[in-house]
């Protein structure tokens, strides 16, 4: 019973990590048109979770957090609008490197993932079952 | 009465102690199956058949002749499952290889003989009780 107790744990951590990550892709959608408020200002730059795990002492297993979100290094698109207030002299708007179709995949995935920790944890809980039922 | 002298309770009992702790791995695995640079692991799968021969071979136990010696501790009591590595094949860019069709396969497969062995040991408790009462 204790190595399903630390197993539901584990899976608990699981459920927090994507749930942390889905949070992230969340704002990486809602900020996917957020641009400077004026020129020369960097737009909204793409966050991304990154995963690690961590030995627990307290539970006794390896547990998995995100460890950090970092923000994504790559280009801002650059896209001409001479009457946006963030424009630069040229005419150009700085737009976020996001994404929404990475982002969609990326929640996808973070959902998938989700459903399999929750499946063990299922799993774990009709074990545990099991063993009580020995007491009938 | 102690169940756990019994053959059939104690070898049970072992049997549920490995797949929940063979769960626990699995557990691990889903977990960090978005981990960077984390490969699958499994229980060591233990050779029952060698066991079984080192067990009913006492010629390596401590003799006691007296009944102040003290007995060297049984390692039938303190069985610790080893963790190996055990990769899905199924590497990705970010160097984790954890499958989650493979780790569902797993979990389900011991799901089922954790009942298994639950149920055989429930019916061996029934059966104690059957012959305690009688009828």
């Amino acid at each position: 019973m204790d190595d399903l107790n630390t197993a539901m744990q584990i899976a608990a951590s699981g459920l927090r990590a994507q749930s942390t990550r889905i949070r992230v892709t969340a704002e990486n959608i809602a900020n996917a048109d957020s641009t400077a408020p004026a020129p020369g200002l960097d737009p909204y730059r793409r966050q991304v979770p990154v995963f690690s795990s961590f030995v627990d002492r307290a539970v006794g297993a390896e547990l998995v957090e995100v460890s950090r979100v970092a923000l994504d290094p790559t280009e801002f698109r650059l896209e001409f609008d001479p009457g946006h207030p963030a424009a630069n002299t040229e005419g150009y708007v700085q737009l976020p490197n996001v994404n929404s179709l990475v982002e969609m995949m990326d929640l996808r995935e973070a959902q998938r993932s989700y459903e399999a920790n929750l499946g063990a944890l299922d799993t774990m809980r009709s074990m545990a079952a099991s063993t009580l039922r020995i007491l009938e | 009465m102690d169940l756990s002298k019994i053959p059939i309770f104690s070898g049970l009992a072992g049997r549920l102690d490995f797949l929940a702790a063979r769960t626990r791995t699995i557990a691990q695995n889903i977990a960090n199956a978005d981990t960077p640079n984390y490969v699958a692991r499994d229980l060591e799968q233990k050779d029952f058949a060698a066991l079984a021969r080192s067990a009913s071979s006492t010629a390596t136990a401590l003799k006691t002749s007296s009944p102040r010696h003290i007995a060297a501790p049984s390692s039938a009591g303190s069985v610790v499952y080893r963790e190996v590595r055990a990769p899905d094949g199924e590497a990705s860019l970010t160097g984790n290889d954890v499958s989650l069709e493979t780790q569902a396969m797993k979990l389900s497969a011991t799901r089922q003989e954790y009942a298994l062995a639950a149920n055989i040991y429930r019916k061996g408790v029934e059966m104690l009780r059957l012959a305690a009462r009688g009828q």
